[in-house]
């Protein structure tokens, strides 16, 4: 497998988050799971009582440790958004990448698919031409797009 | 497969601890969802002259095809049953509310709930990815709102979602609301005190599931174009002074509507440490306010202002406190001033307690001992006017008059009328006098954005506002005269406020969004240079097509929406004893003046006004009962 040197990740700006949830729901669409929460890539966590919303979503590693522990080599990366996608027809669901992520708080940056018994994370919605349909629904701009190393 | 909705409704029986559900596609297609849907359900499941405290009253708890998805403004909610709330006797009504537990609720597998019997005992009921389960809830009958919550997520996680009732509704108190905290409830219609009385604590809702959308690609597409004509959120919204950009009070909104205000490192006046607050409520700017709100006089009817408090006097947290105990904030609306009356004209004690209604600590205990009825609490509990009636012998006439105008229609507070609360002058009072005598409660809490704010822009400047708005007036309500500030041609106006709110609540969207009959402006100069004004009234139709894949006109939806006003109609003539004597009660209110600009209107013209508003729904002139050619045309078979 090629590995290029192109990235770009999701950010987020937490304060500016209000917690609609909307792109939790354009991104399952997007996915091909309907208006579906659980089985979004990018997940918001609400704490309504202190008015704070954290967003959380792949950050898409430089050095991306799911990808180097997939035994079935199941995750790849893509060459024009530099997102690392797991390819669902090879994961087996042994959860070892969501095992390896740095980042694994409360299975939102990889989990388990409830329906399809696979691993899923945030592809950049490289099948998208818009690009990242939560950046693209935010109402207040809270999800950005940064290209290039941070 | 099922887009949209998602299939079935649930039916519990807690006399029986039984549980079944309903095919929603039985109803969904003529009556969409939300209100349309309770209302459907309510024809079959409520028995003629049920009181709302009465076993075989349902409660009913709807959603709507657009509940769930990305279409802006959507996670809503709502109630319906029979409302403890009404005046003189109760009757069914409805009630709405944003949030996320709508959402929740479709997520776990149903499109809504029907409650029916009562159980013995306190419970909760737990609905989780299709099951429904009734677990005993003593340990949490009496406990406040925020700390049931708390119990509830410790026990089944942070990601359930809970409307609940506090000791307002256990004790029955008839504008007990169903709390979704920390910034929804359904107060209105008095619901909480329906669930206190069937001892139902809390509804936990979580669900994993997903909704069905027809045509994704479309349909996301529909929903951006909805989002860019809407961002402004209500129509006046240029004239409302800037705030930051607030917390969403329901799943996904995307509009910046202004209504909320954040509150934060404020001294507690009740208690230790800071206040951080997010009132989203209209009447939470009243009560951390310190200016007078609304003061009215006419002859021997004055309206003390409302005075509110800053919030390190204790405004926030008198809001909060009502929040807790599940109360209906609005009923502060008419309780302040009425108590503030009390005093002035020198009655100073009821009951053995002595008044001090300026003062928030006294306020703080009021409130408490409404919710937990004690003293006079307990007579007030019961709503301001079943109070004047226990208390008139010992009452001037001045306050029972003051009692009769805050709670003029039938119980429920007075607003956007034009006289006690809110400034709109002719036309905007006439079109809410029409809407109020024919509708079950309030109307106008539910209708701001389809006329009634537009109140706003010809308070602002009348010649512009009638010039703009007159091709729009033509178009939709067949004359530019019905923008007149005078009586002609309003029945029209108010028809289609009515049944543009119909579809709101069944779709169900938010009225501080929609509809879209002006564009969004953002400032009072781009409204001035606007040569055509017209937003989109056809957003519904295409959110719900695109989401359902069922073609679905704005002219489908128009009769959709009268068909279900139709069939309210007839739910409240058949089963509660509804005629046109009781739709004139509220005409005497309208012969007060109104507060900007002093116009009023006699029982005699207002008479003659409902009968051409009967003439146009096709209902009888003397009986007000929708005609049998008129339920034949709109296909209702009751």
């Amino acid at each position: 497998m090629e590995v290029t040197r192109l990235s770009s990740m999701i950010l987020i700006v937490p304060d500016k988050c209000r917690g609609c949830g909307l792109c939790e729901l354009v991104c399952s669409i997007l996915h091909g799971d309907g208006a579906r929460p659980s089985t979004s890539r990018i997940k918001v966590f609400r704490d309504r009582e202190s008015h704070t919303f954290k967003p959380l979503v792949c950050l898409q590693c430089y050095d991306p440790k799911c990808m180097r522990v997939c035994p079935k080599r199941a995750i790849y990366i893509d060459g024009e958004t530099g997102a690392k996608i797991i390819d669902e027809k090879i994961c087996d669901g042994c959860g070892l990448c969501a095992d390896a992520c740095p980042f694994k708080l409360e299975d939102a940056v990889i989990f388990k698919h409830p329906s399809k018994k696979v691993y899923v994370k945030c592809d950049m919605c490289y099948q998208n031409e818009e690009g990242p349909g939560c950046i693209e629904f935010c109402p207040s701009q809270a999800i950005i797009l940064k290209k290039g190393r941070i | 497969m099922q887009y949209g909705w998602v299939g079935s409704i649930l039916l519990i029986d807690l006399s029986t601890d039984k549980t079944k559900t309903i095919d929603t596609m039985r109803y969904a297609e003529d009556y969409i969802g939300g209100r349309g849907l309770a209302a459907r359900l309510a024809w079959e499941y409520i028995p003629k002259e049920v009181d709302a405290f009465d076993q075989e009253n349902p409660l009913i708890v709807m959603t709507g095809p657009l509940t769930g998805t990305p279409a802006p403004t959507s996670g809503r909610i709502v109630f319906a049953g029979v409302s403890p709330r009404v005046y003189p006797k109760p009757w069914y009504t409805h009630s709405t509310m944003g949030g996320f537990i709508g959402s929740e609720l479709k997520y776990a597998g149903f499109d809504g709930l029907i409650i029916v019997g009562r159980s013995e005992k306190p419970v909760y009921i737990h609905i989780k990815d299709g099951e429904a389960s009734i677990i005993p809830a003593e340990d949490l009958w009496g406990l406040n709102v925020r700390a049931t919550v708390d119990k509830l997520r410790h026990r089944h996680g942070r990601r359930i979602e809970v409307a609940c009732i506090g000791p307002a509704g256990e004790r029955l108190v008839r504008y007990a609301a169903i709390s979704h905290p920390p910034e929804n409830a359904s107060g209105h219609s008095g619901f909480g005190a329906v669930m206190g009385y069937k001892k139902i604590k809390a509804l936990v809702v979580q669900g994993t599931g997903g909704i069905n959308i027809a045509e994704p690609e479309h349909f996301l597409a529909t929903c951006k174009y909805a989002m860019k004509l809407s961002c402004t959120g209500s129509v006046d919204y240029f004239l409302r002074e800037e705030k930051c950009c607030n917390p969403v009070c329901g799943h996904s909104c995307s509009v910046n509507c202004r209504i909320g205000t954040l509150i934060s490192n404020v001294p507690r006046r009740f208690g230790d440490g800071e206040i951080e607050a997010y009132q989203v409520f209209c009447i939470g700017n009243i009560w951390v306010s310190s200016k007078p709100i609304a003061e009215y006089e006419c002859g021997e009817l004055r309206v003390p202002p409302i005075t509110g408090w800053k919030p390190e006097d204790g405004g926030v947290e008198l809001h909060m406190l009502c929040d807790d105990l599940g109360l209906d904030l609005w009923v502060l609306l008419t309780l302040q001033p009425w108590l503030v009356r009390c005093v002035e004209i020198g009655l100073n004690s009821l009951e053995g307690l002595n008044l001090d209604p300026r003062n928030p600590v006294w306020f703080h205990c009021l409130l408490e001992n409404i919710s937990y009825r004690r003293g006079l609490g307990d007579i007030l509990a019961e709503g301001l006017r079943r109070s004047v009636d226990r208390l008139r012998e010992k009452l001037p006439n001045e306050l029972i008059r003051l009692a009769e105008a805050l709670e003029f229609a039938y119980g429920f507070p007075a607003h956007r009328e034009g006289r006690i609360w809110d400034p709109e002058p002719l036309p905007f009072w006439i079109v809410s006098a029409l809407m109020y005598a024919t509708e079950s409660r309030d109307p106008t809490i539910c209708t701001h954005t389809s006329f009634l704010h537009l109140a706003e822009l010809y308070l602002d400047n009348k010649e512009v506002f009638l010039s703009k708005l007159k091709p729009i007036a033509t178009k939709l309500w067949g004359s530019e005269k019905s923008i007149e500030p005078s009586f002609e041609h309003k029945a029209q106006l108010a028809i289609w406020c009515q049944h543009r709110h119909i579809i709101l609540d069944c779709l169900p969207l938010c009225d501080f969004a929609f509809p879209r009959l002006i564009k969004p402006f953002r400032s009072r100069e781009e409204w001035l240079a606007a040569e055509d004004i017209y937003g989109d009234l056809d957003i519904e139709a295409k959110l719900l097509s695109a989401c359902t894949g069922i073609e679905y006109s704005t002219e489908d939806l128009e009769i959709m929406a009268e068909r279900i006003f139709n069939l309210e109609r007839m739910i409240l003539v058949e089963k509660f004893g509804r005629n046109r004597e009781i739709d004139e009660i509220v005409a005497a209110h309208f012969k007060l003046p109104c507060s900007t600009n002093g116009t009023s209107i006699t029982i005699k013209e207002f008479e003659k006004l409902l009968t051409e508003y009967y003439q146009v729904r096709g209902w009888h002139k003397e009986t007000g009962k929708p005609l049998p050619e008129t339920l034949r045309r709109l296909k209702l078979n009751v």
